[in-house]
C-alpha cells in the first residue's frame, strides 16, 4: 500500500522509489482484488469490536463501570492473551477456512448430483 | 521526555473525545445526534493516541486498542493462510501439482521462472493464495501507518528528544547519497526504509505481522544473536551488525556480550534513529550509524564478530559482493561473520510452486532483489575475499538447520 503522505522532515530521510502494488490485479479484475482485501479488512474490524467487548465485560465485572480510558489502558493478563488468541484463531478459521477447500472435486452449478440415481 | 509527558495533551484530548455522550435508552430524542457523533468517535478510537498503553514484555503497545486488535487479527489471518493445513498456501501447493500435470509436467519438473509464472498466473486458487497474503500485508502497513500518522508530530518530537540521549549513540548522515537499490518500498512498506521519518515505527510494528506474532519480544533476533559463533580465541571486544533495521539484533548482541562495543549500521536514517531511541529506552548501549554496508567507514580489522539478519536478499548481487569485501576488510584475523538469510541454511527453491511463490513475493511484495538473490554465490564471495566458509555452523533462527558462517583468515 504505497502512499506519498506528507512527510515532516527530521533531516536523515530521503526520497524513495514508489512501488506499484496499488495497481495489482491478481484475480482477473481490480474489483475482485478489492473484494479480497475488503473481506479480510472486515474480519479485522469485527474482531476489534469483539475484543473491545471482551475487555468491557471484564472491566464491568471487576469495577462495575467502564470508561474509554480504562479500556485502552487495560493490560491483558497471560490468561487473557491465551484466551483471546484461541478465540481469534477460531474466528479466522470459521470465516476464512473455506477458501482452502479442495477444488479438485469442484463441479459447475448445472452439473448433475453423482448419486442422484441411487434410490 | 517520556511518552507520558510527550503525549499527555494528546491523551487528554483523545479521552475527552472518546468520553463524549453516547446513545442512551433514556434519551431517544438524542439518538440521531448521538449516532452522528458516533462516526467521528469511532474514527478517533482507531487513530487518536492515548499513549502510553504500557508494555507487553519489552514491546511498547500500539497507540490504540483498535489498531492493536486489528493488527493481531491480520496476523491471525496471515498465519492461517500461510501455515495452516486449512490455509490457502496448502491449497495452492496442491493446485500447483495439478496445474503441472494438466500441462504435461511431472510435479518435480524443473522449469525456468517465466514458464512457471505463465503456467500458474491464470489459476484462481494460486492467485487467491498470493492475493490473500498480500491483502494482509497491505492492510498491516496501512493500519500501522495510519495510527502513527495520527500523532505524527508527537512521534517526531519523541525521535528528536532521543537523538542525543544515551546509553549508546546515534550518527545520522543527512547528506548521504542513498543508492537507488535501497530507495524502493521494500515489502511494500509505505516510504520504504528511507522515505518516511517514522519508518522505524512502521517497520517495527508491521513486521510483528511478518513474523506471525512470534517476534514481539525479538525472539528471532535473540536466537540469531545467541547462535552467532565466537572467534576461536573467544576475544570479543567489538561487534558489528549491518542492515540493522530497527536494531533488534544489535540489542540482543549487546545483551549477550555486555562488555563488548556493539555497532549497528543501516542505510535508512529513520531506521537507525528509531533503533537508537528504542535501544536507549531499553537501557542497552548500542552505537548506531547511518551507513551503507559496503562503505561503513570503520578501520581495517576493527571487529571480532559481524552479524547480518535477513538483509542480503534485499540487496542486488553486485552490491552484496562489495559488502562481503567490506566484511572481510573490517574483520580481524580469526574474526567471524554470521549471516542469516534465505539461503544460508537452505537452498533456493527448485520446484514450480516454490519458484512461483518466490516470484510473486519478488514482484508484488516488492522484494526487488530477492529473485536474483537465488543465484548469489555468498560462499564464493567470502572465500574470494580471504575467509574460510563453513556450512555446518550453528542453526539460525529460520528453520533450525545448520547455518553458514565464515572466519577471516589469519
Amino acid at each position: 500500500m504505497a502512499t506519498n503522505a506528507t512527510r515532516t522532515p527530521l533531516g536523515a530521510e530521503s526520497d524513495f522509489i514508489k512501488g506499484d502494488s496499488d495497481d495489482l490485479v491478481m484475480l482477473g479484475h481490480p474489483m475482485m482484488d478489492s473484494m479480497m482485501q475488503m473481506i479480510i479488512a472486515l474480519g479485522a474490524e469485527i474482531w476489534s469490536g469483539q475484543q473491545r467487548a471482551l475487555i468491557m465485560e471484564k472491566l464491568l465485572a471487576a469495577h462495575g463501570k467502564v470508561t474509554p480510558e480504562m479500556i485502552e489502558q487495560y493490560v491483558p493478563t497471560p490468561a487473557d492473551l491465551a484466551k483471546w488468541g484461541e478465540e481469534r484463531k477460531a474466528m479466522a478459521r470459521r470465516v476464512y477456512g473455506v477458501m482452502a477447500r479442495n477444488d479438485a472435486s469442484a463441479r459447475p452449478m448445472g452439473s448433475r448430483h453423482p448419486n442422484l440415481d441411487r434410490r | 521526555m517520556d511518552r507520558r509527558t510527550l503525549f499527555a495533551l494528546t491523551g487528554a484530548t483523545a479521552a475527552a473525545t472518546l468520553a463524549a455522550p453516547t446513545l442512551s435508552a433514556a434519551a431517544p430524542a438524542a439518538a440521531s445526534t448521538a449516532a452522528a457523533a458516533a462516526a467521528p468517535r469511532a474514527a478517533a478510537a482507531r487513530t487518536a493516541s492515548v499513549e502510553p498503553r504500557g508494555r507487553i514484555g519489552q514491546l511498547k503497545r500500539l497507540p490504540t486498542l483498535a489498531v492493536e486488535s486489528n493488527q493481531e487479527f491480520l496476523t491471525e489471518v496471515r498465519t492461517l493462510v500461510q501455515r495452516s493445513p486449512e490455509g490457502l498456501f496448502t491449497a495452492a501447493k496442491r493446485r500447483a501439482v495439478e496445474v503441472l500435470r494438466e500441462n504435461g509436467y511431472e510435479p518435480d519438473a524443473r522449469l525456468p521462472v517465466p514458464q512457471v509464472v505463465a503456467l500458474m498466473e491464470k489459476d484462481p486458487t494460486l492467485m487467491a493464495s498470493a492475493r490473500a497474503w498480500l491483502a494482509t500485508q497491505e492492510l498491516t502497513w496501512s493500519g500501522v501507518k495510519e495510527v502513527f500518522d495520527a500523532n505524527r508530530n508527537g512521534y517526531l518530537a519523541e525521535l528528536r528528544a532521543a537523538q542525543n540521549r544515551g546509553p549508546g549513540s546515534l550518527e545520522l548522515q543527512p547528506a548521504m547519497h542513498i543508492p537507488d537499490y535501497a530507495r524502493h518500498e521494500i515489502h511494500i512498506q509505505p516510504g520504504g526504509y528511507v522515505g518516511d521519518p517514522l519508518a522505524g515505527y512502521i517497520y517495527h510494528y508491521g513486521t510483528n505481522n511478518f513474523f506471525m506474532g512470534h517476534n514481539t519480544q525479538d525472539e528471532y533476533q535473540v536466537a540469531v544473536a545467541s547462535a552467532a559463533p565466537l572467534p576461536k580465541d573467544r576475544k570479543v571486544r567489538r561487534i558489528l551488525e549491518f542492515g540493522c533495521s530497527c536494531g533488534q539484533t544489535a540489542v540482543a548482541l549487546k545483551r549477550r556480550f555486555p562488555d563488548a562495543e556493539v555497532w549497528a549500521v543501516d542505510v535508512g536514517g529513520p531506521m537507525v534513529h528509531y533503533a537508537h531511541m528504542r535501544a536507549s529506552d531499553l537501557g542497552v548501549a548500542v552505537n548506531f550509524r547511518q551507513s551503507l554496508a559496503e562503505a561503513t567507514g570503520f578501520p581495517d580489522g576493527h571487529f571480532d564478530m559481524i552479524v547480518s539478519f535477513i538483509v542480503l536478499h534485499e540487496v542486488p548481487n553486485a552490491q552484496n559482493t562489495q559488502i562481503m569485501k567490506e566484511v572481510s576488510r573490517m574483520l580481524r584475523g580469526g574474526g567471524t561473520y554470521y549471516p542469516v538469510d534465505f539461503y544460508t541454511a537452505t537452498s533456493p527453491p527448485t520446484q514450480a510452486y516454490g519458484i512461483f511463490h518466490r516470484w510473486w513475493d519478488h514482484r508484488w511484495n516488492n522484494e526487488p532483489w530477492a529473485l536474483e538473490h537465488m543465484d548469489y554465490d555468498l560462499a564464493g564471495d567470502l572465500t574470494n575475499f580471504g575467509m574460510q566458509v563453513t556450512r555446518g555452523g550453528p542453526p539460525s533462527a529460520l528453520g533450525g538447520k545448520p547455518n553458514l558462517f565464515a572466519v577471516k583468515n589469519a
